[in-house]
């Protein structure tokens, strides 16, 4: 057992009795009811929207209430409560605001639970009677399939193993991490779905990923793994996702990719608002989350370019294994990983990182000028 | 193609806010819409581009509102463009919560005050809205990720990536708004 009770109850004989005589003469103790806590009567701005978040943001109960670091409250009290002695420490690795703060972190929140959907009910699965791919495009969608749901696993586990270590004053940011672990966990579900529906299983999985996904999953501070997941990691899979939507062969596979994009967009719009938040309240990070994006895109661009991944998305791209498809695919392969470096590259500069758009900072701004440079000369336009 | 009317600064006029939204001219256009729709048939043709389609489509979205409530909130402000002849129609459509608040037509779309805009020649709209109507819905080439995704067909245009990101955000709520097409009886 990892934690043990500080006293053992059943042998304590001033508990017992106390609990023995409350049942003899009903006598309570009711000093609970003087908690010096706020009153307040909150009330939905917007009835159609219900009674959210920001409607309760009243007082000692609102984010303002929180100092940048929470020193009082150490265990799972809910912020605003009376604070007793005896409550435990929660060993909360997370107890500075700006190590996780982003602005409309409720915003998200409540878009996340309004958006949820069912990869069971909510995907015409019965669309795909009697749909046959080819066999080169049935195997790469299948292959495609295979990286992702092993994409999105990784993606449930990171933020899940962060919740418990957040203090629970940042009760908006858990609730938004724990949305998109049930998030990640959906897409899992339904790339697994789908891979199998494609008639021709799981394929391979993808050592070159699985190691750029260990990097999302090991990092040293909430911080270092928002940037490394949300903006990098899931601002690269929503332009993926947006490409795979593009390339999909059946409407079905459309349905998929549109609601898995809403749900990743809202991610990386999370993403985005933290770094910003990090990089205005905590600037003593800004080199070490520099240190973290370098090897976050080093690993990114070698993921990016796996050949199980390419491959697959060359064939989807192309419509098949023909010299023509296979150029075809290649130039809009290459437009898509133009692309994610592209918007990669617009997100850190409007979260306040411009300098990173510099072949001297950044080795993947590098890439993107070599790939741009040899692109133009192919005349691919992206 | 040439470009579009639009401003990319933040410093352009706000012409979007609230107060160009005066009620008379709701109710009008609501007038306008009973005229042309009775019990679930249209009795006359609605022209695209024009206020009038937007303001039927978002008409149609009121009336399914449980369907657009299961897709959950929507809270974007875009424009649109559409091109033809060299000259350019321009709408911005405000959605909230579940529905399309406002709908307004602007000389310009100016994207310091939207989200994003999504523009192109009124012959790629044509076909879009065509294809929506005998299908029910966009089918696997007409869906807007298809035809915006590499800017040959229709383009998105942003100030802000963030911005941009809201069209992903709520994609199948956008697609599904258009796709109400299929109810209308469109002319061009």
């Amino acid at each position: 057992m990892s934690y043990l009770s500080t006293v053992n109850f059943f042998e304590d004989r001033a508990f017992v009795d106390k609990w023995l005589y409350r049942i003899r003469t009903g006598e309570l103790d009711l000093s609970w009811m003087n908690a010096s806590t706020e009153k307040v009567k909150p009330r939905p701005e917007n009835p159609r929207r219900g009674l959210i978040y920001r409607d309760i943001n009243l007082g000692s109960y609102g984010v303002e209430a929180i100092p940048e670091k929470v020193r009082s409250n150490r265990s799972y009290a809910p912020r605003g409560a009376e604070l007793p002695p005896g409550l435990p420490d929660a060993q909360a690795w997370v107890s500075r605001k700006s190590e996780l703060w982003a602005h409309n972190t409720d915003g998200y929140y409540e878009e996340a639970v309004t958006r949820q959907w069912n990869a069971s009910t909510d995907i015409p699965w019965d669309h795909l009677q009697g749909v046959e791919l080819p066999e080169a495009t049935g195997k790469a969608l299948a292959q495609l399939m295979t990286f992702l749901t092993e994409v999105e696993m990784i993606a449930t586990d990171t933020p899940a193993m962060w919740l418990p270590r957040l203090n629970s004053d940042f009760v908006e940011v858990k609730a938004f991490i724990a949305a998109q672990t049930m998030d990640e966990a959906r897409h899992t579900e339904v790339f697994r779905k789908r891979a199998l529906t494609t008639g021709y299983g799981l394929m391979q999985a993808s050592p070159m990923n699985e190691m750029a996904l260990k990097h999302l999953r090991d990092a040293d501070s909430f911080s270092e793994m928002s940037v490394a997941l949300h903006l990098v990691g899931e601002g690269n899979v929503l332009t993926l996702f947006r490409f795979s939507e593009y390339l999909s062969p059946t409407d079905v596979d459309k349905k998929i990719f549109r609601l898995v994009m809403q749900d990743e967009a809202r991610h990386v719009g999370y993403g985005m608002q933290h770094f910003k938040w990090v990089l205005e309240h905590y600037p003593q990070k800004r080199e070490i989350l520099h240190s973290h994006l370098d090897e976050a895109e080093n690993i990114s661009f070698a993921a990016g370019a796996a050949t199980e991944l390419t491959e697959a998305f060359i064939i989807l791209a192309g419509g098949g294994l023909k010299s023509e498809n296979i150029a075809q695919g290649v130039r809009i392969t290459t437009a898509f990983q133009l692309k994610q470096m592209q918007e990669h590259f617009e997100r850190l500069e409007k979260c306040g990182m411009p300098e990173r758009k510099s072949v001297d900072r950044s080795k993947l701004f590098a890439m993107f000028e070599m790939g741009k440079a040899a692109a133009a000369e192919a005349g691919i336009k992206f | 193609m040439p470009n579009p009317p639009i401003k990319p600064g933040a410093d352009a006029p706000r012409l979007y806010q609230r107060r160009v939204f005066r009620q008379s001219k709701w109710e009008k256009r609501e007038r306008l819409y009973l005229l042309v729709h009775d019990r679930g048939k249209y009795l006359m043709s609605i022209k695209f581009p024009s206020l009038d389609y937007f303001t039927a489509l978002k008409r149609e979205m009121a009336l399914e509102q449980e369907r657009f409530k299961r897709l959950g909130f929507i809270d974007t402000t875009f424009g649109i463009g559409v091109s033809q002849n060299g000259s350019w129609r321009n709408f911005v459509l405000v959605f909230e919560v579940f529905e399309l608040k406002e709908v307004q037509e602007v000389s310009e779309l100016n994207l310091g005050q939207l989200d994003f805009a999504i523009v192109g020649e009124n012959n790629v709209w044509r076909e879009m809205i065509e294809n929506i109507k005998r299908h029910g819905q966009a089918d696997t080439a007409h869906d807007l990720n298809t035809l915006t995704h590499f800017g040959e067909a229709l383009q998105v245009r942003y100030a802000e990536p963030e911005g941009h990101d809201k069209l992903y955000r709520f994609m199948e709520s956008i697609q599904e708004f258009f796709d109400l097409s299929s109810k209308l009886e469109v002319s061009f």
